[in-house]
């Protein structure tokens, strides 16, 4: 535990050195090998330290954020070509990664939120840095004031816990039940405009879009996940009331993922579409974990993990075409399959994962999901049915629309994928598809 | 398939290559000549002119091949090759297996002893607390 913080910290120093991009880079894979295997006998919590400890959850979570920090850094070699503040870059993507790797291991419901807190400024820093429109400011607005406006009640709620229980160790609160629904909607609201819900979803497409390729991977991949973890922690002593008010949320969440997927068909922005894909999975997620069964529970968990992958995976192709083209259009993107064959296998790949399509883990996710919300309300069906149906048609329609059909006649010439595009792909798609063939690092909590 | 059944030529195949290639790489060489120089000095200058990147770094040959080769390592090698063997290859995870032998055991267990597969006083009733009726009167029932 401390051995990676540690890492991490003096990971800084060495951004600011000459030469070292690609060493951060690879120093993060090899931490992301080491966390991965030394904590293999996973029981139910282990590295329990003095605020630290890590979960089932926690571990997956971490592994996540690891893995796509180290993908950043490989997706963003354009600044380093440019030379364009990559040492601030650096400092930025590992100082966020700190706060996120915190967050997902503290103890302390207090630390969390504080944490929670501090991993907004690095996203933000990147979006308003390292951005390409103007449109970044209004972007980064619309990120930082929707989180904060849900979380000052998260804050008096949890100081609201921690005067009546005495204790904010998480651990410990399995034991009590609080049973008043002001606390109820203060502490979970900050969590459901982070996910993004369907009435508070607005800052997602938004800073989605007008983030830099770094900045859109670590928002879709592990900021969203941040939501979801947090209402994993918090519903366990919110259950009683929990199961009278989850309608609200299902409902609103399950629609409004309905009326996204539709509106992913009417987006002329590559990156835009990506994100509104992003709510309608995250709509399916805040739907498995309010239901309150241990497959809502295991499916939401499952699809976050690869919906963390999938979606990045997903950025990073719109951000090789815009690199190229300079444009996200996907009337001036269409046809690509004749300048660049190898990269319609990556887009096919990476879209049929969005879709839900075997063998990949967002199948095994979705099919979690849907059996724990039929088991709720077979009304849901209909529900589910239709966003299922969606997803799989708009990720359909941008793969068509992006490698099928006729090339835009103004393109010029430009350059086939490179080695290390192929990788930062690969790096992507290989977890999601192998990781169904033994799920069960991720798959079983209790 | 026919390769496999001439097998029993082998050692004649090895003997016949070895002079074969005795035979080439047999040389003579009295003096430095023009040519030898001239090609060594062209390769290089060919093989560094359009050399194509791998995409790490534009600029020089040299940082780029180390740092494909570095990124590949710590990234295919170490985390998916090795990370992905000692997670297919871990031992019982989450004590999975050890629950499930444990659990099928004492089923076969008690099935043999005639009981039913799990009592229904499993926690000994007396240490129940269950409230009294006027307590309950006015509580919702959530199923």
């Amino acid at each position: 535990m401390m051995k990676f913080l540690f890492m991490m910290i003096f990971m800084i120093p060495l951004c600011f050195m000459k030469n070292m991009f690609w060493l951060v880079q690879m120093m993060l894979f090899f931490m992301m090998f080491l966390f991965m295997n030394l904590n293999l006998n996973i029981m139910c919590f282990f590295n329990m330290s003095y605020m630290f400890y890590c979960d089932i959850i926690s571990f997956g979570l971490i592994l996540l954020s690891i893995w796509i920090c180290s993908l950043m850094i490989m997706a963003s070699e354009s600044l380093f070509k440019l030379n364009f503040y990559f040492n601030f870059f650096l400092f930025n993507v590992i100082f966020l990664l700190i706060m996120l790797y915190l967050t997902f291991s503290v103890l302390n419901l207090l630390l969390f939120y504080f944490f929670f807190e501090a991993s907004l400024i690095p996203t933000l820093l990147l979006i308003i840095g390292w951005g390409y429109q103007p449109e970044r400011i209004q972007a980064g607005m619309y990120l930082l004031f929707y989180t904060l406006f849900g979380s000052l009640p998260l804050l008096m709620g949890i100081i609201y816990i921690f005067n009546d229980l005495n204790t904010m160790t998480i651990y410990f609160l399995k034991f009590f039940n609080m049973n008043m629904y002001l606390l109820y909607i203060s502490m979970i609201f900050a969590f459901l405009v982070k996910m993004p819900m369907y009435f508070v979803h607005l800052w997602l497409p938004k800073a989605h879009v007008e983030a830099p390729v770094s900045g859109s991977m670590i928002l879709a991949g592990i900021m969203l996940k941040l939501g979801g973890y947090g209402l994993l922690r918090v519903m366990i002593f919110l259950q009683e009331v929990n199961l009278k008010l989850n309608y609200i949320w299902i409902i609103i969440s399950l629609v409004g993922g309905l009326f996204i997927s539709m509106k992913c068909f009417c987006q002329v922005d590559m990156k835009s579409l990506i994100a509104y894909s992003s709510v309608a999975h995250m709509s399916m997620v805040i739907g498995g974990i309010m239901v309150m069964n241990y497959w809502g529970f295991i499916g939401s968990y499952i699809l976050m993990i690869s919906h963390g992958l999938c979606s990045s995976g997903m950025f990073c192709l719109a951000n090789i075409n815009y690199e190229r083209l300079h444009s996200r259009s996907l009337y001036i993107n269409s046809g690509m399959m004749n300048f660049m064959p190898s990269m319609s296998l990556w887009w096919f790949l990476l879209l049929s994962s969005n879709m839900a399509a075997p063998p990949s883990l967002n199948l095994l996710g979705e099919i979690s999901l849907i059996n724990s919300l039929v088991s709720w309300s077979n009304i849901s069906m209909i529900l589910l049915m239709m966003i299922s149906f969606f997803s799989a048609g708009y990720s359909l329609y941008l793969y068509s629309y992006i490698q099928h059909g006729k090339y835009f006649q103004g393109l010029y010439s430009f350059y086939v994928g490179s080695s290390r595009e192929y990788l930062l792909l690969f790096l992507h798609w290989f977890p999601l598809n192998m990781m169904i063939l033994k799920v069960d690092f991720i798959s079983i909590w209790f | 398939m026919a390769a496999l059944i001439k097998l029993r030529h082998m050692p004649l195949v090895q003997r016949s290559v070895w002079n074969h290639f005795n035979k080439v790489s047999r040389n003579i060489s009295t003096s430095k000549k023009n040519s030898d120089t001239a090609t060594t000095a062209c390769e290089t200058k060919t093989e560094d002119k359009n050399w194509v990147s791998y995409g790490f770094d534009y600029t020089s040959k040299e940082e780029d091949t180390n740092a494909h080769h570095a990124t590949f390592f710590f990234s295919v090698t170490l985390c998916i090759v090795f990370g992905g063997v000692c997670w297919a290859y871990s031992p019982d995870v989450h004590m999975r297996d050890w629950a499930q032998r444990e659990a099928f055991l004492e089923l076969r267990r008690r099935e043999k002893a005639g009981l039913p597969p799990i009592s229904p006083n499993f926690i000994d009733p007396k240490l129940i607390k269950l409230p009294d009726e006027s307590e309950l009167c006015d509580v919702e029932i959530i199923i």
